[in-house]
């Protein structure tokens, strides 16, 4: 199948389901999740929390699909509704925050201690260090390595300005060089 | 120079340069070793985040069943129909139609009405609105029942004094008003977002 037919196919299903079509939904979810899933787990750090917020992208997503334009790619409106939607839950997230500790507290008591140790290992040292970066530089890392986007298409996305999209990218990278310091050098010696 | 070319090392990396300044910063790199060096840590720190493997998330298959069962009715938003589509010229087309159908019945049984009662066919009687309603006042007593809503319709339209072609142009320019709205409509609708921040209308 030629590129061609594909977008052709594409916008056929995206039409489908903008008149109500659930099953032609359905494909559309089938093709973006994992893309979805991917770039909000990064933002995010958590994989059960990822994949709600996936949920809760596409089902946004169905319900506003009639304003959905298709001069610019889908993936790109999806990730738009999945940056916001995943930051509009870590900010009620850290409001309610006192209120989950006490939670935590009582869910960890029914687990073994290494189910603990387990779960706090999951997230690996690199998602560790992308989820500390500041909001507006993480977006737009996750966006450029994890969503695959052009500066032009992030700044469309995130509805900043080109030059804001290099700022922050400069500041995210090299926040993580200093924070990575360790695996970059271990990365090392194979290109020597 | 030096600081000023830092600043473009990840646009560099990610292929984002063009032009001057795609030379500006690549001669920049000959000449510098610091450059460089930072360079080759910001790829291998992006090569280190694209080598870091996700978590095991439910198959798309799953996920999109699991998804296809959640999804709410969705409001249906009274959409007038796109401009160009078969129902945005056949709505007005039907209205102008259904309104000629019985203006030209209501024409016809005038005239047969007024050959069974004269024996003869006027020239151009049928544009003078009240030869019109001569007729009809006749016809109304010929036969009482069946054509007494048509009859009423139409002399009403007579009250109003209208002629054929001024109540004709009088339906093509509210046919015209109608696409003007619609047109209006999608234009107003096009570029802005129902909720600019969860679903943007794209750009
Ligand atoms: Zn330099």
């Amino acid at each position: 199948m030629t590129q061609l037919q594909v977008e052709e196919i594409e916008s056929t299903i995206i039409e489908q389901s903008q008149n109500g079509d659930r099953h032609a939904f359905g494909e559309l979810v089938r093709r973006y999740y994992s893309g979805v899933v991917h770039v909000v787990y990064r933002l995010c750090g958590d994989a059960a929390l990822a994949e709600d917020m996936a949920q809760e992208t596409f089902l946004r997503a169905w319900i506003h699909l009639p304003s959905y334009h298709p001069q610019s790619p889908f993936r790109n409106w999806l990730y738009r509704i999945a940056v916001n939607a995943t930051f509009d839950v870590l900010r009620k997230q850290k409001a309610t925050e006192l209120e989950e500790e006490e939670w935590q507290q009582i869910r960890d008591s029914s687990l073994s201690p290494e189910a603990i140790v387990l779960a706090r290992e999951k997230a690996g040292r690199i998602q560790q260090a992308i989820v500390s970066l500041p909001e507006a530089a993480r977006n737009v890392l996750v966006l450029r390595e994890y969503g695959g986007l052009s500066y032009q298409e992030i700044a469309a996305v995130l509805d900043i300005p080109l030059g804001t999209v290099m700022s922050r990218l400069n500041y995210a990278r090299n926040r993580l060089r200093e924070m990575l310091q360790e695996e970059v050098k271990q990365q090392e010696p194979e290109y020597a | 120079m030096h600081e000023e070319m830092q600043n473009f090392l990840n646009a560099y990396l990610d292929r984002e340069l063009r032009g001057t300044r795609l030379l500006e910063v690549k001669r920049h790199l000959a000449a510098c070793k610091t450059c460089r060096e930072t360079l080759k840590e910001l790829r291998l720190v992006s090569e280190l985040l694209k080598a870091d493997a996700p978590p095991p998330f439910t198959p798309p298959e799953r996920f999109a069943e699991r998804v296809t069962l959640n999804l709410p009715r969705r409001p249906l938003h009274a959409r007038p129909p796109k401009p160009g589509s078969l129902a945005w010229w056949l709505a007005p087309v039907l209205i102008l139609g259904g309104w000629f159908f019985v203006r030209v019945v209501f024409l016809l049984s005038n005239w047969v009405t007024a050959a069974d009662a004269i024996g003869l066919l006027g020239q151009n009687f049928w544009l003078e609105p009240r030869s019109q309603l001569f007729w009809l006042e006749m016809a109304r007593n010929l036969f009482p029942g069946q054509i007494q809503e048509t009859i009423g319709l139409v002399s009403w339209l007579g009250g109003w004094g209208l002629s054929l072609w001024q109540s004709l142009s009088l339906q093509v320019g509210i046919i015209a008003l109608y696409w003007f709205w619609l047109a209006l409509w999608w234009r107003m609708r096009g570029p802005r977002p129902m909720l600019p921040r969860t679903a943007p209308s794209n750009r």
